[in-house]
Order: C-alpha cells, then structure tokens, then sequence
C-alpha cells in the first residue's frame, strides 16, 4: 500500500513536471479589437428638411422668435441664421462631412431652405 | 628546588617543536574539497504587446461601394526565444459578426511572415508568423484590418480578444 501511494505520488509529480515544461516552450499576448458599421440614413429631401427644423430650434439670434413650424420653415431668413457651429452640426447630421466646405459656403450664401435643399442634394 | 628537578621541567618545552613539525607537514602538501555545479539553459518563448489598437469603425457615408474597410497599425508586438523553428499563432474568442472580416498581420525580421490573415472565425489559432529562430524581434507593426460588405446592416460597437501565442 505505501509503494502504491509512493508511485502514485511520482505519477503526479512528473505529470506536474511534464506541464511545467510544455508552459515553459510557448507564451501568450492579447489585445482586444473594438470594431462597428454605421450606415447613415441615406439623405433624402425629407431628412434634411428634418435635420433644418432640428437646428432651427436651436439658433438663438437673429431666429429665436421664428417659428419653425411647417408653414414657416421655409422663410428666408432662416437659413442666414445658422452660424458656422451650428451648419457643421447641420452638416454631421446629413452625414455630409466630406462635402461639408462646399455646403458650408452655399449655406452661407443661400437665403432659402429650399434652395439648401436643393444644393445638398445635388 | 634542586638542579635536577629544573632540568626536568625543561624536557617538556624541548619536546614542543618536535611534536609541531610531523603536524605541519600533512598541511604543506594541500587540501581538496569537489563541488558539482549544475547548470542549464530553460526553454525561453516570450512575446507582448503594446496595447490595444484603436477602434475599427466604418462610416460609410457615400455608400455604393462593394467592401469597405478600415485598418490600424497602431500596436506593436515583441518577442524574443532561444528555441528554433517557433511561429505565432493567433486566434480570436468568438467570430465575427456575418458579413464582416478581420484580418491581421504581423511584421517579422527573425521569422517569414503570412501576410494579412483571416482570423474572423479563427476560434483555433491560425499561423501569421512562421520559421522563427532564435533571437529576438523588437517593436514589430501589428496591422488589423476590419472589412464589411455592402449588404451589412449597421453594427454597434463590438469587441473581441485576439490573442497572439509565440509556440513550437
């Protein structure tokens, strides 16, 4: 019975010993990779009017006081009244980034929405 | 105390250097001791990395396109070994979402790289380094590559764990 035990104890150790070496012949790193896909919504002529009408509430001087209900979002001036933050949050939300220098400058001189309209979409 | 008696007492004294010459002799001709030194070189497989790369994130704004992609090659790995013929595996813990692929390649100066490696359902590791030798390779570009097709719809952000493995 002791030389049992004995020999099962020498099993374990050597097993033990065998693990021990295979550990010692190979050696590991991680790193995590974050990734996602966005798809903008694909801007269509209601989607800007959408995102004018979002921006539209948030112009303080001179549009404060204008409403930007459906009957009035088309006035003229309107559209002056975005400043430069305020288009480039226009224009991240039509997901336009690339264009947005050009936009930019027809916002600057268009006096309608409609003709904004017109201009993002071509 | 007579003449006698006092002569007596000097024997001894007289004995001294005799006894002390047979004693030095064993000592003039040296003294051993044997040590067993012991020595060996254990197997030595290392690798780390610096980090994790940024995110991968495709922004297809214009649409159209078949493919799209994006890439990092932010992080570097090191490794070194004193084994022979080792490679690098790498494998990831889940799969990639449907429709998507990454891909990863390793640079190497002590082994032949495998290129850009397509480990999106890698759950078992995938060779991207091969015939490495005995050295070491230091700041080595990791280059990750995330690619969707066309027809995916939008996919939040996810993450998985790539796990490189420096092995025989």
């Amino acid at each position: 019975m002791k030389r049992l035990l004995h020999l099962a104890g020498a099993l374990v150790l050597s097993s033990l010993c065998v693990t021990l070496a295979f550990a010692q012949r190979s050696s590991s790193a991680s790193q995590v990779v974050t990734f996602s896909v966005h798809r903008p919504t694909p801007v269509t002529p209601a989607v800007i009017e959408n995102a004018l009408a979002k921006h539209m509430h948030q112009v303080s001087e001179p549009a404060a006081s204008v409403d930007p209900s459906p009957t009035n979002r088309f006035q003229p001036k309107l559209s002056v009244a975005l400043d430069s933050h305020r288009r480039r949050n226009l224009a991240h939300d039509l997901a336009l980034a690339e264009d947005f220098e050009a936009a930019k400058n027809e916002l600057t001189h268009t006096k309608t929405q409609r003709e904004v309209v017109l201009t993002v979409t071509d | 105390m007579s003449r006698g008696a006092q002569k007596l007492h000097f024997i001894p004294l007289l004995l001294i250097p005799l006894l002390l010459i047979p004693l030095r002799l064993p000592a003039q001709n040296g003294s051993s001791v044997n040590q067993i030194v012991t020595v060996e070189v254990k197997p030595i497989t290392i690798i780390a990395v610096n980090g994790n790369p940024g995110a991968l994130n495709i922004i297809d704004a214009l649409g159209g396109t078949d493919e799209l992609s994006v890439s990092d090659q932010n992080t570097r790995y090191s490794m070194v070994t004193n084994l022979d013929n080792m490679k690098i595996v790498a494998s990831v813990n889940d799969p990639m979402p449907a429709g998507t692929r990454l891909m990863i390649r390793l640079e190497s100066t002590s082994g032949e790289s495998n290129g850009e490696v397509d480990i999106s359902s890698a759950r078992t590791p995938v060779n991207v380094v091969s015939g490495i030798g005995r050295g070491s390779d230091l700041n080595q570009t990791i280059t990750y590559t995330f690619a969707a097709d066309a027809n995916v719809s939008e996919i939040s952000a996810q993450s998985r764990v790539i796990t490189l493995t420096l092995t025989e």
